[in-house]
């Protein structure tokens, strides 16, 4: 217990952080998104998965998946900061996925290959519902296998598959309006 | 598994992507359609569909656009120090609890009560047997006061007591409403998860005027050992325990365990208990 020098004092709080600030920044880069690039705020959020993670460390299971069980404590606190400021809606997918034609499709590719700022994507993320852009960004930014990710958002692997399909069509779809927008009449 | 890439020689065209290829072209750009079988087919169908194939350039071109995105560094000097930190404040020994200081015109009230209650509870009440504080209400007293410290994560505070209620919704094993022992509004509770010796449940941080008490709830399965000196009240049973200026109270309710955690007077705390037991049993 926390607390009890006996069971978990310095030398558990040393294995802590020797296995878990290694993580500190890929948990940071992850919070950034989901923050909307609020750096302090992202900051918040990672400081309380620490100290929730470290509260649960004696029952983590060595030689199970740490990133997976970090980024699910990372996911239960942002949704639990969701739901205190009142914008639960936020992570639903109420958001409607647009039918997507050809041509949109072609209009992205040509604009993407010239316009591929790291601003627009910040900005086109952050209007996809929660839960599509944390799918994303743990497959394309982590590199995460679907199971995986499964496991940190406590869905099954094909709602993982379908929202990554659908997190995609939307940032495109995002990115457009942003890219139409700018583009002189 | 096999990653996404472009089959040359489109010969039918269509408009859209074909809606039951376009999960499967989401899988295969992220290497993960594993079966070969289910692979060979997509390829096939996508030499002979565009609108499938500029579908997978576009997933893959999305896909490359996050990565480079979310490849951006970030610093987490600062954030590391900050957390050391905190982790310091949590690990080194307890200070215990300064004692209460008392205004010098008071000393001569406060012997006087003092004197009237010894007298009264002499002539009372059996003598007490002293009960050793068991590691459970050692773990209380100590998640008590690095709450109280803001030393722990708290995560919903809220002055809704119906709030705190929706939060214990599934994490204990059966729903529970919390006691509501004051009008709504009055108190402002804050929650947490915690873990006493070996017994797992929610922690409530109760400010009700600005002094705190804490209301753990547990799974009573959990917990063994004595939970504390006996008493009777309101044809209830509690269980009680002194450690370093806090009482701490016990009471059983179905199979769920309570504790009340607070510096006032024992009778305060008891009385307290038994107004939570009252309203929770309602």
């Amino acid at each position: 217990m926390r607390g009890d020098n006996d069971t978990w004092g310095q030398s558990s709080r040393g294995e802590f952080e020797a296995v878990v600030l290694p993580h500190l920044e890929a948990m940071l880069r992850l919070a950034r998104f989901l923050m909307r690039g609020n750096l302090a705020d992202a900051e918040d959020l990672v400081q309380d998965t620490v100290f929730r993670a470290f509260e649960a460390f004696p029952r983590f299971q060595p030689g199970t998946n740490l990133r997976a069980w970090l980024f699910r404590i990372l996911r239960n606190a942002y949704v639990d900061l969701l739901r205190r400021r009142g914008r639960q809606a936020e992570l639903t997918e109420s958001l409607a996925v647009p039918q997507e034609s050809n041509s949109a499709v072609d209009e992205f590719r040509a604009q993407g290959v010239r316009e591929r700022t790291a601003a627009d994507l910040e900005a086109a993320l952050a209007e996809l519902p929660a839960d599509l852009r944390m799918a994303l960004l743990l497959v394309d930014g982590e590199e995460m296998r679907y199971d995986e990710v499964a496991e940190v958002m406590g869905c099954p692997v094909g709602t993982v598959r379908s929202r990554l399909h659908r997190g995609r069509r939307l940032l495109r779809e995002q990115l457009l309006k942003l890219w139409r927008d700018r583009t002189p009449r | 598994m096999v990653k996404g890439q472009l089959v040359e020689g489109a010969e039918v065209t269509h408009d859209m992507p074909c809606p039951e290829y376009r999960e499967r072209i989401t899988a295969w750009a992220d290497g993960e359609l594993q079966d070969p079988r289910e692979v060979a087919a997509l390829k096939t169908h996508m030499r002979g569909c565009e609108g499938c194939r500029i579908y997978a350039e576009a997933e893959a071109a999305t896909k490359r656009l996050v990565t480079a995105a979310y490849a951006v560094p970030v610093q987490v000097g600062v954030l590391r120090a900050r957390i050391r930190e905190k982790l310091d404040a949590l690990t080194v020994p307890k200070p215990r609890r300064s004692p209460v200081l008392v205004p010098r015109l008071a000393w001569g009230a406060l012997a006087a009560v003092l004197l009237a209650t010894l007298t009264i509870g002499y002539l009372t009440f059996q003598p007490k047997a002293t009960v050793e504080a068991s590691p459970l209400v050692r773990a209380a007293v100590t998640d008590h006061v690095e709450c109280m410290l803001g030393r722990l994560p708290l995560e919903v505070t809220t002055t809704d007591q119906e709030e705190v209620s929706r939060w214990l919704l599934g994490r204990l094993a059966r729903p529970i409403v919390l006691p509501a022992s004051v009008p709504k509004g009055e108190v402002k509770m804050s929650t947490r998860w915690a873990r006493l010796a070996r017994a797992e449940g929610a922690q409530i941080l109760v400010d009700r005027g600005g002094r705190m008490h804490s209301l753990f709830i547990m799974p009573v399965r959990e917990v063994s050992g004595t939970l504390g000196r006996q008493v009777t009240l309101a044809d209830r049973e509690f269980f009680v325990n002194q450690l370093e200026g806090y009482t701490v109270v016990f009471w059983r309710q179905g199979d769920l365990l309570y504790c009340l955690v607070s510096d006032r007077e024992e009778q305060e705390v008891l009385g307290l208990a038994a107004e939570y037991a009252g309203s929770s049993a309602s």
